[in-house]
Order: C-alpha cells, then sequence, then structure tokens
C-alpha cells in the first residue's frame, strides 16, 4: 500500500483539483482586499432656519425712549452692581480692539443666545479668527471669556441660557 | 555607574553559568558531537540572499524552528522573538506591539524600524512602514519552517526600515507537511484560533511542482481589565466636568475608569498559498487584522468612549510575488521577481467628550480615518560565481517600485453616521522608488571570509541614500569564529510622517532617519554546544518623532496662518528632532544533551546602554529596556511521553512612554518584568495523526507603590485622558497586563 505521502505526488490530472483550490483562495484573498472607498465627502452644512431679525421699531419723536434691544444685550449692557448686569466685563472688552471687533461679530450672529457654552464657542470662533485672534492666550480671549463667564452667571436667564450647564452638544 | 555594574553583573552571571554547564558536555574522542554540532548549525538566507551558515554569516543571527515554536508553546511571533531570540525585544500596549533591539525601541513606529521579511518579500509599507510583529502577521504559525531573526542594518541588500534588523519568516516546503491538516487552539476564556493546512506534491509540465497553503481565523476576546478612576477635570467646550462615553449613567460625572470588558478584542482571518514549479515560485499572503485596544494613550485613539466596543482598527494587506531563477552557466544565475502589495487601514473611533466633538447639535463624533497604500515592483538579480566554488561571487540587482498612497479623515454624527464637516487631511500621491545594489563575497582560504557591498535608494520625496556594509569572519581556531561587521540602514520617512497632520500642521522637510553599527562576536563550538558573546555600537541620526510645538513656536505657527490655535492644543509636528547612542554586549548559549539529544536547552542575554539626545539633553530610551534575555529548556521525554518545556524571559527596567514630558512629580519608570512558560507537547495515545500542546504562561511585573492604578502590573505606557501632570495626579496611571493564560491545542493530520 501507497504511503499518504506517495499518494500526494499527483500526476497532471489533479492540477485541476489544486487549480480550482488555488482560484478559490484568490477570490478569498480579493474579497479581504476589497478597495477602501477613499472618496472625499464634501460636506455642505444645512441652511440655518432663516427667521427675520427682529424689526427695529423706529420710535419716532413722540414716543417716549423705550430700550428695544433683545434682554440679553440690555443685561449685558447693565452695571454688575446692583446687577443683574456685566457692563464692567464688557467694558473691558470693548477696551480692546480684536475684542471690540470679536463682540461686534458675536452680537451680530446673535451667538450669546445660542444656549450652551459649547454653542456660544462654536459660534464665536469664527468672529474670533476674523477679528484676527490667533492664540488662546492673548488677552482679548481673556476678556471676552470673563463676557461669556459673567454672560452664563448675572445675564443667564435673560440670555435663555438657566440649564446652559446641561446642554453638552 | 550602577548601571554599568548591573551590566558587568549580568555579563559576568552569565559567563559563570556557561562554564558551570560546560563540564557537563566532556569531550570524547570518539563521540560524534562534533559532527552533531554541525549538523545542528543554522543555515541562514536572509543576512546576503544566498543560503550560509549562521556563523559566517555578515551579521548575528537566531534562526528559530518549527520544532522550538511547537516545543515552547509559541503563538504569534512576537512571543518566538521574546522567549527564542537574540537581541530583539517586544512590548506589548495592548494594541500592535513595539519592537526593539539591543536597547533601542521606538514606541508606536508600528515596526517602522524593523524590516519584516514573508518568504523574501517585504511586508512593510509606504504609508505608515508598518509591519505587525504579532497575532497581526496572519500567518499559521504550524506552516512557518523557521524564522530568521538578523540584528543591525539590514538596507545593504532590502532598503529601508531595516534599522533594527531584518526578520524573516520562511514557510514550509511541501515535503515537509504532505497532506491535509487541521489544528485548533485557544487560550481558554481569551482567545481561539483555528486553521486548515496543506501540502502536495505534483508533477507539472514534466516539472517537480508542489502547493503548500494555509487559511486560519484567529479571534481573541478580553480579558477585561480595570482602570482609574482618574478625574478628567472640566471640559473646555462646555465648562462641565468631561464627558467620556455615549451612557450618561456608566461612569461618574467628569471621571474617566472603571472595568473595560467590551473593548480589547482582535480578529485575524489569514490565507497564505505557495507554488512551486521548477525554477518558477508564486507566494500570494492575504490577511485582515481588526483590532480594539481598551485605552486611550498618545499614540492610541486619544479621545475615544471609554469602553466602547464601536470603536476599532483594522487594517488589510493582500500580496502576491513571482519570481523566476534561471541558471544560465555554472557561472552566471538570473532571477526576476515581480511583485505586488495592497495594504489599507481604517481607524474608527468615537468621541463623546465636547472638546473631541466641536460640532453644533452632535453629541457624540463618529471619526473616521482611512488610509490606502499599494505597490508594484520587478526586482532583477544576477549572482556570478567566478570560480564555480562558491568562494568569489558578486550578487547585483536593481529593484524599481510605483506605489500610491492616500489618506482622509472624516467626522460623522453617531447617531445618524452622516457627515458633519468635509473629508479633511487628504493625501492622494504616487511616486517611484529606484535602488540598485552590489554585494561581493570572497573566502580566500577557508578559514577566511569577506563581505562588502552597497545599495543606493532614491525616491521622489529625497535625494540618494547608500548605505555600505563591510563584514569579515574568519576561524581563528577549531571551531571559534571571529566576525566584524559594519553596516549603515536607513529608513524614509513614511507618508504620514511628510505629509499628514490631523492638526493642520504638515512636516517641513524630513530627512530620511540613518543608522550606522559596528559590532564584534566570537562564536567558539564544543561539540553540541554552541556559545556566542558580541559587542556592539550604534550611532542613529536624524530620527523623526512628533514634536510638540512650544508656545513660541505654536504662536509663530498661527501668526503664519498654518494652525489655529483657537480651535485647538497642543499641536505637533514630525520632525528630525534626535539622534541615539548606543551600546553594549549580547550573548547567547546553546545545546544539546543526551545521544538522541533529547534535552535542549539555551540562553540570550543583552545590555545595552541608549541615549536619546535632543538639544544636548541625554536620557534613556521610553519603553526600551536596557537589559533583556530569555531563558529555555527541553526534554524529549522516552517512548510516546510528551515533550516537556520551559522557556522565560526578562525585561529589565524601563522608562514610560511619556517619562519625560508629562510633567510628571518623578520619572516615571515601568518596572522589571518576567514571563515563565510551560508546555507539555506530544502524540495523543491511540489516534493515530493526532497531536497536543498544552501551555501556562505567567507574567510576573510588579507595578511600582507610587504609580496610580489597581492592577498586579504595569505595563510602560501612560493610559487614560491624564497624559501629563497636574494637582491631584501627579503620577500616571500605566497600562495593564495579561498576567495568566492558559491554553490548549490540538493537531490533527489526514492520511498518517
Amino acid at each position: 500500500m501507497r504511503s499518504f505521502a506517495q499518494r500526494t505526488r499527483v500526476s497532471i490530472g489533479a492540477v485541476g483539483t489544486i487549480g480550482a483550490c488555488a482560484l478559490s483562495f484568490a477570490v478569498a484573498a480579493l474579497g479581504l482586499a476589497a478597495c477602501l472607498d477613499m472618496t472625499t465627502v464634501e460636506f455642505v452644512a444645512p441652511v440655518p432656519d432663516a427667521s427675520p431679525p427682529p424689526p427695529v421699531v423706529d420710535a419716532g419723536p413722540d414716543v417716549p425712549d423705550v430700550d428695544t434691544r433683545p434682554p440679553c444685550d440690555q443685561c449685558l449692557a447693565s452695571p454688575d452692581q446692583p446687577g443683574p448686569g456685566c457692563a464692567d466685563e464688557l467694558a473691558a472688552c470693548l477696551a480692546d480692539t480684536k475684542c471690540h471687533a470679536m463682540y461686534e461679530c458675536v452680537v451680530a450672529q446673535q451667538c450669546l443666545t445660542k444656549g450652551s457654552q459649547k454653542k456660544i464657542i462654536l459660534c464665536g470662533l469664527p468672529c474670533a479668527e476674523s477679528a484676527g485672534i490667533v492664540t488662546q492666550d492673548e488677552p482679548a480671549v481673556v476678556f471676552v471669556l470673563a463676557v461669556v463667564s459673567c454672560l452664563q452667571s448675572a445675564c443667564a436667564v435673560a440670555c435663555k441660557i438657566g440649564d446652559a450647564g446641561a446642554v453638552t452638544d | 555607574m550602577r548601571r554599568r555594574h548591573r551590566i558587568a553583573l549580568a555579563g559576568a552571571t552569565f559567563a559563570l553559568g556557561v562554564f558551570a554547564l560546560l563540564p557537563a558536555t566532556p569531550a570524547r574522542a570518539d563521540d560524534t558531537s562534533d559532527l552533531q554540532g554541525l549538523l545542528n548549525e543554522p543555515v541562514v538566507t536572509t543576512a546576503s540572499k544566498s543560503a550560509e551558515t549562521a556563523t559566517t554569516a555578515p551579521a548575528t543571527s537566531t534562526t528559530i524552528t518549527a520544532e522550538d515554536l511547537r516545543k515552547y508553546g509559541i503563538h504569534s511571533l512576537d512571543e518566538a522573538i521574546d522567549f527564542l531570540s537574540l537581541g530583539v525585544v517586544t512590548s506589548n500596549p495592548l494594541h500592535t506591539v513595539d519592537i526593539g533591539s539591543r536597547g533601542v525601541t521606538i514606541p508606536s513606529d508600528q515596526g517602522n524600524h524593523f524590516l519584516l521579511l514573508v518568504n523574501g518579500h517585504a511586508i512593510n509599507e509606504a504609508l505608515f512602514g508598518a509591519a505587525r510583529f504579532d497575532r497581526g502577521l496572519g500567518m499559521p504559525l504550524e506552516l512557518i519552517d523557521h524564522i530568521e531573526v538578523v540584528l543591525g542594518p539590514g538596507s545593504v541588500l532590502y532598503g529601508s526600515n531595516a534599522m533594527l534588523g531584518v526578520i524573516n519568516v520562511i514557510t514550509k516546503r511541501a515535503k515537509d507537511m504532505l497532506g491535509g491538516h487541521v489544528a485548533i487552539e485557544s487560550e481558554l476564556g481569551k482567545s481561539y484560533r483555528a486553521a486548515g493546512l496543506g501540502g502536495f506534491e505534483l508533477t507539472l509540465f514534466g516539472k517537480p511542482s508542489e502547493v503548500t497553503f494555509g487559511l486560519e481565523y484567529f479571534r481573541q476576546g478580553g480579558p477585561a481589565f480595570l482602570f482609574g478612576p482618574q478625574e478628567g477635570g472640566l471640559d473646555n467646550a462646555t465648562g462641565q466636568p468631561a464627558v467620556y462615553t455615549r451612557d450618561p449613567n456608566a461612569l461618574p460625572q467628569g471621571t474617566w475608569g472603571g472595568r473595560a470588558d467590551r473593548d480589547y478584542y482582535a480578529q485575524v482571518p489569514s490565507a497564505f498559498m505557495r507554488f512551486i514549479s521548477g525554477n518558477f515560485e508564486v507566494n500570494v499572503h492575504a490577511k485582515s487584522y481588526l483590532r480594539s485596544t481598551p485605552y486611550r494613550a498618545r499614540y492610541a485613539q486619544v479621545i475615544k468612549d471609554f469602553n466602547d466596543a464601536d470603536s476599532y482598527e483594522i487594517d488589510r494587506h493582500v500580496w502576491a510575488d513571482a519570481r523566476y531563477r534561471a541558471t544560465l552557466s555554472p557561472v552566471v544565475e538570473l532571477s526576476t521577481r515581480l511583485y505586488g502589495d495592497s495594504f489599507d487601514y481604517r481607524d474608527h473611533f468615537n468621541a463623546s467628550q465636547a472638546s473631541g466633538c466641536l460640532f453644533d447639535g452632535v453629541s457624540t463624533c463618529e471619526y473616521l480615518f482611512s488610509g490606502v497604500s499599494r505597490w508594484v515592483g520587478l526586482e532583477l538579480q544576477s549572482s556570478f560565481d567566478w570560480k564555480k566554488d562558491g568562494t568569489l561571487v558578486t550578487l547585483i540587482g536593481v529593484d524599481e517600485r510605483i506605489r500610491h498612497v492616500g489618506t482622509k479623515s472624516d467626522a460623522l454624527n453617531y447617531a445618524t453616521h452622516l457627515p458633519v464637516a468635509s473629508s479633511i487631511s487628504r493625501i492622494d500621491r504616487d511616486d517611484k522608488t529606484t535602488a540598485a545594489y552590489i554585494q561581493q563575497t570572497w573566502q580566500p582560504t577557508p578559514w577566511l571570509g569577506f563581505n562588502g557591498g552597497a545599495r543606493v535608494d532614491y525616491e521622489t520625496r529625497f535625494r540618494g541614500v547608500v548605505s555600505p556594509r563591510l563584514a569579515a569572519s574568519a576561524n581563528v581556531w577549531r571551531g571559534g569564529t571571529l566576525k566584524a561587521v559594519y553596516a549603515q540602514a536607513y529608513r524614509a520617512p513614511s507618508w504620514i510622517e511628510t505629509n499628514f497632520n490631523t492638526q493642520g500642521l504638515a512636516a517641513d522637510t524630513l530627512l530620511p532617519e540613518s543608522v550606522r553599527s559596528i559590532e564584534t562576536s566570537l562564536e567558539q563550538r564544543f561539540g553540541t554546544q554552541r556559545i556566542l558573546m558580541g559587542l556592539f555600537r550604534s550611532w542613529w541620526e536624524d530620527l523623526v518623532e512628533l514634536h510638540v510645538l512650544s508656545d513660541a513656536e505654536a504662536r509663530e505657527e498661527a501668526r503664519k496662518g498654518r494652525i489655529s490655535l483657537l480651535r485647538s492644543a497642543g499641536f505637533t509636528q514630525f520632525r528630525n528632532v534626535s539622534s541615539i547612542d548606543d551600546y553594549g554586549m549580547n550573548a547567547a548559549y546553546e545545546g544539546t544533551l543526551g545521544d538522541a539529544q533529547s534535552f535542549k536547552y539555551g540562553m540570550n542575554v543583552t545590555a545595552a546602554i541608549a541615549r536619546r539626545n535632543e538639544a544636548n539633553v541625554a536620557q534613556p530610551l521610553r519603553v526600551a529596556p536596557q537589559v533583556f534575555g530569555n531563558v529555555r529548556v527541553s526534554y524529549d521525554l522516552p517512548g510516546s511521553l510528551p515533550i516537556v518545556a520551559l522557556a522565560a524571559h526578562y525585561v529589565g527596567k524601563r522608562p514610560v512612554d511619556r517619562a519625560y514630558d508629562g510633567a510628571w512629580e518623578h520619572v516615571p519608570y515601568a518596572q522589571p518584568l518576567i514571563e515563565l512558560r510551560a508546555t507539555l507537547s506530544g502524540a495523543v495515545p491511540f489516534v493515530k495523526g493526532l497531536s497536543y500542546r498544552a501551555t501556562a504562561n505567567y507574567l510576573v511585573a510588579p507595578c511600582a507603590a507610587d504609580l496610580v492604578g489597581s492592577h498586579s502590573a504595569c505595563g510602560p505606557y501612560v493610559v487614560g485622558p491624564v497624559q501629563a501632570a497636574y494637582a491631584g495626579h501627579p503620577r500616571p496611571e500605566l497600562s495593564p497586563m495579561d498576567t495568566f493564560r492558559v491554553g490548549i491545542g490540538l493537531q490533527y493530520d489526514f492520511g498518517q
């Protein structure tokens, strides 16, 4: 009786079997090597809800002087004492050229009413960059963070960020 | 000074051990031990691309045989290196292993300072320079004939990446594994693998031919580890305690840590086939390596959620290599090799930390990094045996390669799996590399041999690199061989290093890394006993590292508009920042006893002093042990009784990966470790063709008392969000280790 070793020395007739095995192997290998999708994503941000800004009321000369600014802006401009207000922090910011520019941008973008610190930062980053702020340790950043911090405490109600701390998204 | 004393003590201990063993093998005039010794002498092909004995090869090398792999219960390439090789050591961060040699380990380099070959085919790819030296190799161990571990620079014949050395995995020929085989093995409760293998000989077009193949599936899950707790502080983006999980009830607010029982796993399906017909040979290999690591670290998914099974990495590699050898005359032999590789990599992780997910309306970000690296190459090689007796041989070759690399990074909303930003970190490049090499061997007398050569490598990113080598060996007395080698090697910076940075600061001009090395060794054989003593010194230049920008550097780059310090911090850039000066000794002893060589033993020891220099500050290398080694002994019990084998490897104290840049209270060190392995293997009685092996592995690695962590073992990697000291966290938490494993395996050989 031939040993198994002898039996495995096959003739060319077995080449078909081995060829089929090799083909199966190649298919399995190619399956593993399925190409990774390297198509780049071009993200287009959804268009924000373009609700119109609050109407500017031309009070006219006969109407009593009424502060028509949103409550958040009013609170920010109010004195710290007796409060609630952030006038001191805001004054320091407005005295700095870069912080002033950033603040104006932030107000225009309504960043301060975004509801959470993360959203305020996300909204304010382009403003900071357009104001020429390049690092986190510039004085302008210290001033603007003081405003944001005050806003979250003293003006939290007026700016509708009473639950700001819990908002993480 | 104390370190030098320790190294000297280690050397003296080794020498005493050797001489204590020598009397056990008295020489007899009529014995056959000299002949057995010669027969036992390993033949290597890696060092000079031609078969020669390890004694005369132009490098120090270790040959690990299939018998060793089985007998010592080896499960993977890194275990084989640690337990059985000389001068090479690995370190396991529960990620892809780091591999180092003779005092030098570059942590988290993805193995790109060691060249890995499978049957002579280079595995290291171009994007990272990566090669996997662990289970990710994707090769059934039953298919491996032997592993050649060659120390020192090897670029003279192989080009880039061969700085620490070259490891060549040689698979079995069909005659050594005729028929079909199945193997199953499990490290109980932690992993299992199943493999099917075969070897067939046939006659094809009148030529002797053969096919060998192997299919394997490996799966590992666990063990679970305890981490922390670490206080992560306040998240800059929310002003609230940092969040490390998508499940708000899973962890206390602001805390990272707990039991990680879902995110330490791996899966490796693989297939290999080798076909030989006459002078024609084809190798095909395909594997996929999916893995998840349970901790955050500087180099491992820095911001991923804790215990998140959905965060993982995967790489896939398929290659084919076809070669043809033609003997034109007794003098001239030509060899042609056509090869192609496709490697891709994906890093997929989820981050709920707000500062790591700055997108409006997104509470958890799903980050996806994708990279591809593909190449085809053609190598032509000629050898000229001028005297037709192998004493004067010239080898010349050229190797040309066309490559493509690509990367991109995407951010998605985990809740919807939709993108939240455009792809960034895009690389899409094609390039070409060209190399030419020459090697001359000359053996003027039977006792003296020389080997000299050089290789020039060109690529589009830098000018040509020359890697020379000069070696001489002399049989100075009976059984004694003296060897001296000078060699240089280089590593081309990977494409990730030259063209990529997630934080927008790509590298400026990077130079290739280089290493020069001299070594000398004396090998003495006494019958079946062999002893080797070697000295080495190497100088490394222009090491590429991830440099953390100083405040001044970051501000300067911000002013240039290259980075935004408002959106991120801790900017890094790959630079040629450091050099290494390394010297030391290594020694090996091995032998057999008994007429049937049933009692075998061996040991390897390496002691080195290596210092990394940056800006004239010299420090010990991180993660790199300066003293390490292994010892092994096996006894083949008579009859059908099993083979009993014991092995151990030792790794000395070494600084952790963030030892110097974490501002820790004291420079943190990982303590020495000893890993013990006991294995029983043999044939299952009364069942023809069925064999078994059982292993028990115990790792003794004390954790320094002043380190954070509740583990009995501490590895050399800082884990968790606290990667640098602060007031409430002056010491690092180090990576855990799997301390105890028990395994059992069965193999059935059909037709026996």
